[in-house]
């Protein structure tokens, strides 16, 4: 009719801070997202001189095709990165060229 | 989602695409329109020279924080928020807020939205001087959502404005209609946006809106982003590991963690904490599966350093470990170890190492000595091992009955290096091991002490469900039963039971609240509740239950069956050190007890008596020694006897339980009277008159009826031996009265 030595249970725990410590750059990200948009308005504000003909970037059409349609993650920010739109941005109405521009470039046209 | 992304995610070193940036859901829009109420006020108070006062500073940061890092919240919650303690806001500020929103949603229109989104808008949030810094987590959350929603595409723009709409007018509606009404089944609800087309619908869609818990994948209204996800798993993670019954209920955590799951499914992390969900609920099947599930979406490679699977085999050692499964957790440690050789990981080599000696219950001090020299370029979590290992080797030290300097030289050591590196939990941890310690060594009072003093500073080491508060709460407990006072032990219990309801945890308490029942019932003469309670300690700890079926049986005074167990106990092997002393004690006992008087069993008493002096073990060796005098007295040896009694005293009133120190008044008092001569003896007896009264009382405290009449039994039969009539027929009465109540059968008195 005595006490007992109650000893703490010494096992070591379960999860190993070596995971949760996975550390996410979301400054160097989120820099370079706006780096990428600053020099992207920059290169569109240039107008172009003459004839405008395309400039056929990294094809990211695909995805675009195989896309749900309701997942809005833009895959906007992967084409925003290549300028393979090149229609200047104060034309405010489509001409006739770019149609025909549309036409060509477009992989799904018949 | 891609399939590529999921292989990237997977084997991240092939390719460098990184993950995109989250949408920003309308929280994140409400929660930068409050910043820009606030940057501007602050605009103000600078223009006008009135600073803001720090305080107000100070809990709109903390709010910030807050809102940052926690899940989205539907705007009614948020409402809440920032209209009660303690982030409540001042009412300029507020009304400037609500003014804002109800304009944003209300009587502008999409423009509303580009205007935000604006550079020059952010901007002004960004502001050097009145604004967040950029670098700052609240300025970083600004540019991440600002940078998203420039690149936005005016279809992608006007759903965001829509649903920005609609998570202000839900809000609303829930503000207006009560307080705290969830309108769309809990915290973070997907939701299907209905169509704006049509906003009477919207009403139904708002009563039929519990359902809803499993939205289509529309737009949703609010969605985990990874920065909250790691929040949240980090601190439930954390939260299970220490202070269990903080954390979130298993099903909700289960809800949560799917949640996460399905808005980032490329997050390892929320795989695992499911795991740990399982696990804590003991569900061994399902615990297995989500294991293997969090292996399989964990990348192979991290940070181009080659991980491999070592660390998935350690987790599943301690799977095995904890369900109690040693000989697979011991194959799944072996596997591990080879792994982490294989690939040069030291540290799930540590962990492995660590693993393996606590399941063996060894500790290779070799190991432990040869650490001391490279103590001091250790890193983070080979400091914990080592101060592990030296709690181990003290518990396995003081199971194996060393000299207590040694165990508090390590003891020291390693308080020395959590103090240094501030390592809470092992602090805590050192504190209960030193309550063990003292206690093993019969320091009762101290250990006592140790425990007390980590449940009240549990707080500070934010530790509330670990187990080195568990087994303090059992200790103390149980030190307070002993103490006789049984509703604040079971108080103790209750709150132990609160805190950690299930096993492993739960052992400490759950044999502690064994003990207690066995000794109650022991005190009681009520043998069935004990023998019933040894039954539930035989689960938890078989030879203890077979020591404390072996003292039920000697209370009984059925020796056979007594010294049958305690025989079948002393065979064993591998008992710890205080349980073999005891278990000797008490087979000293029964033949004393018994009639005869054999010097075998006062040999066992020395030879015992000598175990413990040498280990330090004050306390057994005082209850040895007044087992002695009880003999002597009745050898007819009343000096020796008294000698006896006299040094184990101090010891029994210092660190003996009620019982104990009564027992002890009462056969100093027989003594005494026995080395009186005889006419004496009425003088002395009328002098320790008080002395037994107050082991009585004692006595009746602890419901110990049996030694109660034993006690008045005595002081009847003494005075009728001396003359004293009404003394002697004062102490018969109350026997008598006493009798009545309790009536113990007469074989249980005179007892132990």
């Amino acid at each position: 009719m005595s006490m007992i030595p109650f000893f703490p249970n010494l096992k070591p725990t379960v999860a190993n801070r070596f995971w949760f410590d996975m550390t996410s750059d979301d400054e160097m990200q989120t820099k370079r997202y706006e780096d990428e948009r600053r020099n992207w308005t920059a290169a569109t504000d240039l107008q172009p001189l003459g004839k405008v003909h395309t400039i056929t970037g990294v094809e990211t059409d695909d995805e675009d095709a195989n896309d749900d349609s309701e997942d809005t993650d833009s895959h906007d920010e992967e084409d925003d990165e290549t300028n393979d739109r090149v229609i200047p941005v104060t034309q405010d109405f489509y001409s006739a060229d770019d149609i025909q521009m549309n036409d060509e470039t477009s992989p799904t046209a018949p | 989602m891609n399939l590529f992304e999921e292989l990237d995610t997977l084997d991240p070193s092939s390719k460098l695409v990184p993950p995109r940036i989250e949408t920003p859901t309308p929280h994140k829009i409400a929660v930068l329109i409050l910043l820009k109420q606030y940057v501007k006020e602050k605009k103000n108070s600078m223009d006008s020279g009135i600073t803001m006062r720090p305080q107000r500073r100070r809990m709109f940061c903390m709010l910030m924080f807050k809102l940052i890092q926690e899940a989205d919240m539907t705007y009614n919650e948020l409402h809440n928020l920032i209209t009660n303690k303690p982030f409540k806001l001042d009412a300029l500020m507020l009304e400037s807020f609500e003014k804002a929103m109800s304009e944003f949603c209300g009587s502008a229109s999409i423009e509303a939205l580009f205007d935000f989104a604006e550079m020059q808008n952010i901007d002004t949030l960004l502001n050097e001087d009145y604004g967040v810094s950029q670098f700052s987590m609240v300025g970083v959350y600004v540019r991440r959502v600002a940078v998203v929603l420039e690149r936005f595409s005016f279809a992608e723009m006007m759903c965001m404005y829509r649903n920005i709409c609609l998570y202000y007018e839900r809000g609303i509606r829930a503000l207006s209609s009560g307080a705290r009404k969830l309108i769309v089944g809990g915290v973070l609800h997907r939701a299907q946006t209905p169509p704006p087309s049509a906003p009477e619908e919207e009403i139904h869609k708002d009563t039929a809106e519990p359902k809803q818990e499993q939205g289509e994948v529309g737009q949703p209204l609010s969605r985990w982003a990874p920065k909250q996800a790691k929040f949240f798993i980090n601190k439930q993670s954390e939260l299970l590991d220490n202070d269990e019954s903080s954390a979130l209920s298993p099903k909700q955590l289960q809800l949560k963690v799917q949640q996460i799951i399905e808005d980032l499914p490329l997050n390892t992390t929320s795989y695992f904490l499911g795991y740990m969900n399982q696990l804590r609920i003991r569900d061994y099947y399902n615990a297995l599966s989500a294991l293997h599930r969090a292996l399989d979406r964990s990348p192979v490679r991290l940070m181009s350093q080659e991980k491999g699977y070592q660390y998935f085999c350690i987790n599943l050692a301690v799977l095995h470990a904890t369900f109690g499964h040693r000989e697979e957790a011991l194959a799944a440690l072996r596997e591990s170890i080879m792994l982490a050789q294989e690939h040069g990981d030291k540290r799930s080599l540590n962990l492995a190492n660590t693993w393996h000696c606590l399941l063996r219950d060894e500790l290779p001090l070799s190991y432990v000595q040869r650490s001391v020299a490279d103590i001091s370029d250790a890193d983070g979590n080979l400091l914990q091992n080592y101060t592990l290992a030296l709690h181990f080797a003290v518990k396995l030290g003081t199971v194996a009955g060393y000299q207590p300097l040694r165990l508090f030289d390590l003891l020291q050591h390693s308080d020395q290096l959590t103090n240094r590196n501030n390592l809470s939990n092992h602090a805590s941890e050192a504190l209960a091991l030193r309550s063990a310690v003292w206690c093993a060594y019969g320091r009762h009072e101290l250990s006592a002490l140790y425990a007390q003093l980590l449940l009240s500073v549990r707080d500070r080491f934010n530790c509330s469900g670990s187990a080195g508060m568990g087994s303090a709460l059992a200790s103390y407990a149980m030190w307070l039963h002993l103490q006789g006072e049984l509703p604040l032990a079971r108080v103790l219990l209750h709150r132990a039971r609160e805190q950690l309801p299930r096993m492993p945890n739960a052992e400490c308490w759950m044999i502690s609240q064994c003990h207690v029942t066995i000794q109650s019932g022991i005190y009681r003469c009520r043998w069935h509740d004990a023998l019933k309670a040894c039954d539930q300690l035989h689960l938890l700890d078989p030879s203890a239950a077979m020591q404390q079926r072996a003292a039920i049986y000697v209370a009984k005074r059925e020796f056979f069956n007594a010294r049958r167990l305690l025989d079948k106990l002393a065979a064993k092997s591998e008992l710890p050190f205080l349980l073999r002393m005891r278990v000797q004690v008490l087979l000293a006992y029964c033949s004393l007890a018994e009639g005869n008087f054999s010097s075998e069993a006062v040999m066992l008493l020395l030879r015992v008596a000598e175990d413990m002096s040498e280990s330090q073990m004050d306390y057994e060796l005082a209850t040895v020694d007044m087992l002695l005098a009880q003999v002597l007295l009745m050898l007819g040896m009343p000096q020796k006897a008294y000698q006896a009694i006299k040094r184990s005293m101090d010891d029994i009133h210092i660190n003996g339980g009620l019982y104990e120190r009564a027992k002890a008044d009462f056969v100093f008092v027989r003594c005494l009277l026995a080395i009186k001569d005889a006419n004496a003896r009425k003088a002395q007896l009328l002098k320790s008159l008080d002395i037994l009264e107050r082991s009585a009382q004692s006595f009746k405290k602890l419901s110990a009826h049996a030694k109660v009449l034993d006690v008045y039994v005595f002081l009847a039969q003494r005075f009728n031996e001396y003359g004293e009539r009404t003394l002697r027929n004062k102490y018969a009465g109350e026997f008598r009265r006493y009798f009545m109540e309790h009536p113990i059968p007469r074989e249980y008195l005179g007892g132990p």
